[in-house]
């Protein structure tokens, strides 16, 4: 049903690089996105592997070594990358709201926590711009419903004098007092206890399914991805390698970098041993030209290193980027290739 | 408070000759605009860390972990109580310590973000307090400043890059090498791999433990993730508004928590299979207001939120008391006096 809507949000072919010292960094690689209206997908990977630049590319708030080098985005009707700067601010204000993945560099240290939160319900067109009051009962309301102790005192403070999970508590009840269409929260609850974790997630399943708003949740816990979102992106070096509804990937997680992904969650079973998956990100300067995780797979062969696998689709809306799916490889090249392990 | 002092006692009676540091009755209180107001954020907590042990410390955010932190450090003066490493008395601050002790305790910040000089390229980060200690002769600096970078799993081409160009969870890495410069016994990890993803958790949470048995390093471990403290931790401390409400070994803590915050903790744990699912308590529903460390309730702290509460706990602080070996509860339902 949700599928054969418009998706309000269409990222196709998307590359991104960073000017670092000796060259370029050749991070988002041909990344391709579809986020439906009401959808709620969760963005997982490695440190590292694009997130964060992904999401920023969306708002068009990439840092200035930042370059968009290819590719289209599309969000509710406005061409993103073509867009004039009063539309973007527009879109900003009144359409998307984004939780920063680190909540001390985006509240300003000069201004209390009380500004901040009205200057951005002001300026979200939410809120009569002259009506003080109004403006400060919603800020209040919005860190209440964030389960902030003391808001008014809160207020009035500046962001050092809050703990780690209240300034990211200030940063969440900023992005609901002006939610409206789609949010994006980059790891939003990292720094929270369990307890307070479970609240805010709940708040912002809640919000989102009222107003029918899409979110983006970047996340590194599956168990919050699970619990929150309805379909998991799995990207690693630049791209979604792997792309399923929750359940169907948690059961039966396709990439081996997914495998490995699962296989380095701690349980509460306390059995696990935590072995992470071996090697690192590939650098991005020269990254390998097959599949980005070849060098860290335990199946790779040759086409592997070869060329850049596209999306095999395997039913029941799973998309993997992997070889291994490729009908036309035969058998038993595959078969040696997964008992290389 | 008589009775206080006692219950104190029992938590830390058990001090052996092998604790690396005890914490005793600590305040911190922070002074507001009103002078008559503080923001009580450690009211009164002792425990200790023993030797080559990892000591997990979780709770509420704001509940005063990561000020427990900087006051063990030194970077707060405390509003009173001590704290001992090794036999020495170091409740004063940092500056006023002897450097080898200094050089002997080390943190991991929660904020990869703020705690790194932007202004300098990470190799410089690292190699800073190799020389301010003397660690290795300057010859070797930048050699052992580019193994601890393959140590916590960073690509050598970091070496000139500033933290700025780093992803959130990298920063963290290059955080955790710093603290491995001067060879610690006591490390403080405040939420050290909160940023970073499960895989490379892993290959920390890996190469922490493998350091530990290596350098014989005992851990004071800050975090939300129970189900790494499930895997990791010999003991958990739980602070709930800056006071410890329960303290055990990590089994026990799972299997039988007695405090209903405890229990209201362990139950809201995100976990991806059933079977984890299936350990977890009957979920707890959060209910109340949350109070601040400002207006402290009359009674025991958690009494706004807590579903068992009954009259006792609107009046008097609970003591802390034992209920199974090396397991100690602040609860009216176990304590002897009500
Ligand atoms: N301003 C920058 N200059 C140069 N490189 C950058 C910059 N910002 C990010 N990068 C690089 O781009 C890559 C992707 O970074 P990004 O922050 O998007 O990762 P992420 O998936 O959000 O990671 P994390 O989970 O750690 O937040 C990293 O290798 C990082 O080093
Ligand atoms: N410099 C300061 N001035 C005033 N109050 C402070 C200061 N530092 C911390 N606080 C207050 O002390 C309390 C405890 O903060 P702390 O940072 O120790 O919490 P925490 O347990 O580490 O929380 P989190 O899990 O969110 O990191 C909070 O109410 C906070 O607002
Ligand atoms: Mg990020
Ligand atoms: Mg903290």
């Amino acid at each position: 049903m949700v599928e054969q809507k418009q998706p309000i949000l269409r990222i196709e072919d998307l590359y991104i690089n960073y000017k670092v010292y000796g060259g370029y960094s050749y991070v988002i690689d041909g990344l391709n996105l579809n986020v439906f209206p009401g959808e709620k997908i969760a963005l997982v990977g490695e440190s590292g592997c694009g997130k964060t630049t992904t999401v920023k590319s969306i708002l068009r708030v990439l840092p200035k070594q930042a370059k968009i080098a290819g590719g289209s985005i599309v969000f509710d009707g406005h061409d993103v990358l073509n867009i004039k700067p009063n539309e973007l601010n527009e879109v900003r204000r009144r359409k998307m709201s984004m939780i920063f993945q680190d909540p001390t560099a985006s509240l300003n240290p000069v201004f209390t926590i009380g500004k901040q939160i009205s200057d951005s319900i002001k300026y979200s067109g939410l809120a009569d711009r002259k009506d003080k009051k109004a403006i400060k009962e919603r800020a209040i309301q919005a860190l209440n419903d964030c389960s902030m102790p003391d808001p008014e005192r809160i207020m009035g403070n500046y962001p050092f004098q809050l703990s780690g999970g209240m300034r990211q508590r200030v940063c969440i009840a900023m992005a609901l007092a002006t939610a409206s269409k789609f949010m994006i929260a980059d790891e939003p609850t990292t720094n929270l206890d369990v307890t307070i974790q479970d609240q805010v997630l709940k708040l912002i399943r809640n919000l989102t399914d009222e107003k029918d708003m899409s979110l983006i949740l970047i996340t590194h816990s599956m168990g919050v991805a699970r619990m929150m979102a309805d379909r998991i992106c799995v990207m690693y070096a630049g791209n979604i390698v792997e792309n399923a509804k929750t359940e169907e990937l948690l059961e039966k997680p396709q990439h081996p970098y997914t495998v490995g992904l699962m296989n380095s969650i701690p349980k509460l079973t306390g059995d696990s041993i935590l072995s992470g998956i071996p090697g690192r990100l590939p650098s991005y300067l020269t990254p390998p030209p097959g599949c980005r995780f070849s060098t860290r797979c335990p199946h790779a062969f040759d086409s592997c290193f070869v060329k850049k696998p596209p999306f095999y689709d395997i039913g029941n809306g799973h998309q993997v980027a992997c070889y291994l799916h490729d009908k036309s490889v035969p058998q038993s090249i595959k078969e040696e290739a997964v008992s290389n392990e | 408070m008589n009775e206080m002092a006692n219950s104190v006692t029992s938590i830390n009676s058990q001090a052996t000759g092998d604790n690396v540091l005890v914490v005793n009755n600590m305040k911190k209180y922070f002074s507001t605009k009103d002078k008559d107001c503080f923001v009580k954020a450690i009211d009164d907590i002792s425990f200790t860390v023993r030797r080559n042990e990892v000591v997990g410390l979780v709770g509420e955010s704001g509940s005063g972990k990561s000020t427990t932190a900087y006051s063990i450090m030194g970077m707060h003066s405390i509003t009173s109580g001590e704290v001992i490493f090794k036999g020495q008395d170091i409740s004063m601050l940092a500056i006023k310590r002897p450097k080898s002790l200094k050089r002997e305790i080390q943190i991991v910040f929660q904020d990869p973000g703020t705690s790194l000089n932007p202004q300098r390229k990470i190799g410089e980060i690292i190699s800073m307090p190799l020389r301010v200690h003397n660690i290795v002769p300057r010859s070797q600096t930048e050699k052992r400043a580019r193994e601890l970078l393959d140590l916590v799993g960073l690509p050598q081409d970091c070496y000139y890059k500033s933290p700025r160009s780093l992803g959130g969870g990298e920063k963290q890495l290059v955080a955790i090498a710093r603290a491995l410069t001067t060879n610690p016994s006591l490390m403080i990890l405040d939420e050290p791999t909160s940023a970073l993803d499960v895989s490379i958790q892993a290959k920390i949470i890996t190469t922490l433990m493998e350091l530990r048995e290596q350098f014989d390093m005992s851990y004071l471990f800050i975090t939300h993730d129970m189900s790494l403290m499930r895997n990791i931790a010999d003991r958990i401390a739980i602070m709930y508004l800056g006071r410890i409400m329960e303290m055990a070994p990590t089994a026990d803590f799972f299997e039988k928590p007695q405090h209903p915050y405890t229990k209201m903790l362990v139950s809201s744990i995100p976990v991806v299979l059933q079977e984890e699912e299936d350990l977890k308590p009957v979920q707890v529903e959060s209910q109340g207001e949350i109070p601040s460390p400002v207006n402290v309730p009359p009674g025991c702290r958690f009494n706004t939120r807590c579903p068992e509460k009954f009259e006792s706990c609107l009046v008097d602080e609970p003591q802390m008391v034992k209920v199974f070996p090396d397991h100690y509860v602040s609860c009216h339902m176990h304590d002897p006096r009500t």
